[in-house]
């Protein structure tokens, strides 16, 4: 056996499978970056064989809820990204407000949106100190016109909602309660996806009509017979037929105490009481 | 033992990574179908991996979500010139379930309990209707292999691979020298991978 064989092929077998601690560890690692090879293509043999271990551990099925849960949330982060797409294409055609800034400065412009847009995808990290950033530049750029700058803003806010939302989603504790349409509209429907630990829920609802003139949608939650406020949603169609609000309960509730979850639409956002027009309900069936 | 000389990848997972790529592809081009076909292929595995390692129905699902979202997510992260897929989305699995299992402190629980239940499950058992077409096509070759480790293999290969030991943390566990664990270690996966090529 070489010199090499005893050194370094008996670490193989426990770097695949993630044993190999302490000096052994460090020097197998150095070995492999002066690119060996050897060790190299019997490491990825050796990894494939442990990968296959676990066909001999009793089967179990996952509950059909999960292959659910994934479902809904590749949908969202799909319907996400075509927003992200769709706002980079209107960015691309906002008109020109500011001839007179030098090429240079609006392509300066033009990368931080991309950067903001790419920055949405993987927003899981970093996002805040992103954000934070772009408002850095966005000071330093005061004479770049306050059109764009108004625009870039929106935009943050857009993006720092649709954070909140996927962040809900990918809470690992998800409670998801489906919202029935009514007799009004017994086309539409809805969920409640709901983060019990943050007290944070995105409530997604579809084909549910405009809010009349001058209304706005109000979210109740019934809790032992008594409704509690939960957010005014104002209901626009700006996701496409989707729409997701995200929603912060100010108490800390438990989603089985739900008894009816449904939205009116109201004249002001200052009722006490909802009106007789529900637009989406949960009933806790007893 | 120089595994270069004798194993290749056998032709079926070559075959069945071929497939994988072609998922990941449609995956990138948004197509949820694709990842839908990804879940019911590999779903079960991972989940019942995760549940060995966890023992725990929201943990192990919160991870299985975790993982397919990201492959949808970020389909392009594979890299075929690492290994196959199946491997790879194993790797990611165990590793992030030892992690969650490190952070809730479950090695604090006694050794010698830990010891008394470690055991490969080596009976032949048929997963019916449900199983999937991989764990039929490796089941027995993978349990044929292990029956060919002694019992002190088998022991430190559950503790590494399930448990997540360290050689230096199984040395500890089992009152051995390190070089005597790691030469375990190091015999047992490789007989088991002898095994599977032979088989192929």
């Amino acid at each position: 056996m070489s010199s090499h064989d005893e050194k370094y092929s008996g670490s193989c077998a426990g770097y695949a499978i993630g044993a190999l601690d302490g000096k052994d560890l460090q020097e197998f690692e150095a070995h492999l970056k002066e690119g060996c090879a050897s060790c190299g293509s019997e490491l990825s043999i050796l990894k494939e064989a442990s990968a296959l271990l676990p066909v001999t551990i009793p089967q179990l099925n996952p509950s059909p809820e999960l292959k659910e849960r994934i479902e809904f949330s590749a949908r969202l982060s799909q319907i996400v990204r075509k927003d992200i797409d769709k706002t980079e294409e209107e960015q691309v055609e906002q008109p020109d407000e500011h001839p007179d800034i030098k090429p240079a400065v609006k392509a300066k412009h033009s990368a931080i949106v991309m950067g903001m847009l790419i920055a949405m995808i993987v927003m899981l990290i970093g996002f805040s100190v992103y954000i934070y950033s772009l408002f850095r530049t966005l000071e330093d750029q005061k004479n770049a016109g306050v059109g764009t700058q108004a625009l870039l803003v929106k935009a943050v806010e857009e993006l720092e909602r649709k954070n909140i939302i996927l962040d809900v989603f990918n809470s690992r504790d998800l409670k998801l309660i489906q919202l029935h349409g009514t007799e009004f509209n017994p086309d539409g429907y809805g969920q409640l996806i709901w983060d019990p630990a943050a007290q944070t829920a995105v409530l997604h609802v579809d084909n549910l009509p405009q809010a009349a003139g001058g209304k706005v949608y109000i979210l109740w939650v019934s809790i032992n017979r008594q409704y509690l406020f939960a957010q005014q949603c104002s209901l626009i169609t700006e996701w496409g037929a989707q729409n997701y609000f995200q929603i912060k309960f100010a108490k800390n509730i438990d989603a089985n105490d739900f008894e009816e979850i449904f939205a009116t639409q109201e004249f002001n956002d200052k009722v006490s009481y909802p009106s007789e027009q529900r637009y989406l309900f949960y009933k806790k069936v007893k | 033992m120089n595994l270069n000389n004798e194993l290749a990848p056998p032709a079926e997972s070559s075959g069945r990574n071929e497939e994988d790529i072609l998922l990941l592809k449609r995956i990138g081009d948004r197509d949820e179908l694709a990842l839908t076909s990804l879940y019911d292929k590999y779903s079960k595995i991972l989940y019942s991996l995760t549940m060995r390692i966890l023992k725990s129905v929201d943990d192990a699902e919160g991870i299985i979500h975790d993982i397919f979202l990201e492959v949808w997510n970020k389909p392009n992260d594979y890299q075929s010139n690492k290994g196959s897929f199946f491997s790879w989305l194993m790797n990611m699995t165990r590793n992030r379930s030892l992690t969650r299992k490190r952070s809730r402190s479950m090695h604090k629980q006694s050794h010698m309990a830990e010891l008394n239940s470690l055991s490969f499950h080596t009976e032949t058992h048929h997963g019916g209707a449900s199983s999937s077409s991989l764990i039929d096509e490796y089941r027995d070759s993978v349990l044929g292999a292990i029956n060919k480790l002694n019992g002190e293999e088998q022991q430190v290969l559950i503790l590494a691979y399930y448990e997540g030991y360290s050689q230096s943390e199984i040395g500890r566990i089992v009152n051995l020298p390190i070089d005597v664990i790691k030469f375990r270690i190091d015999d047992a996966l490789r007989t088991i991978s002898s095994q599977l090529q032979r088989r192929s």
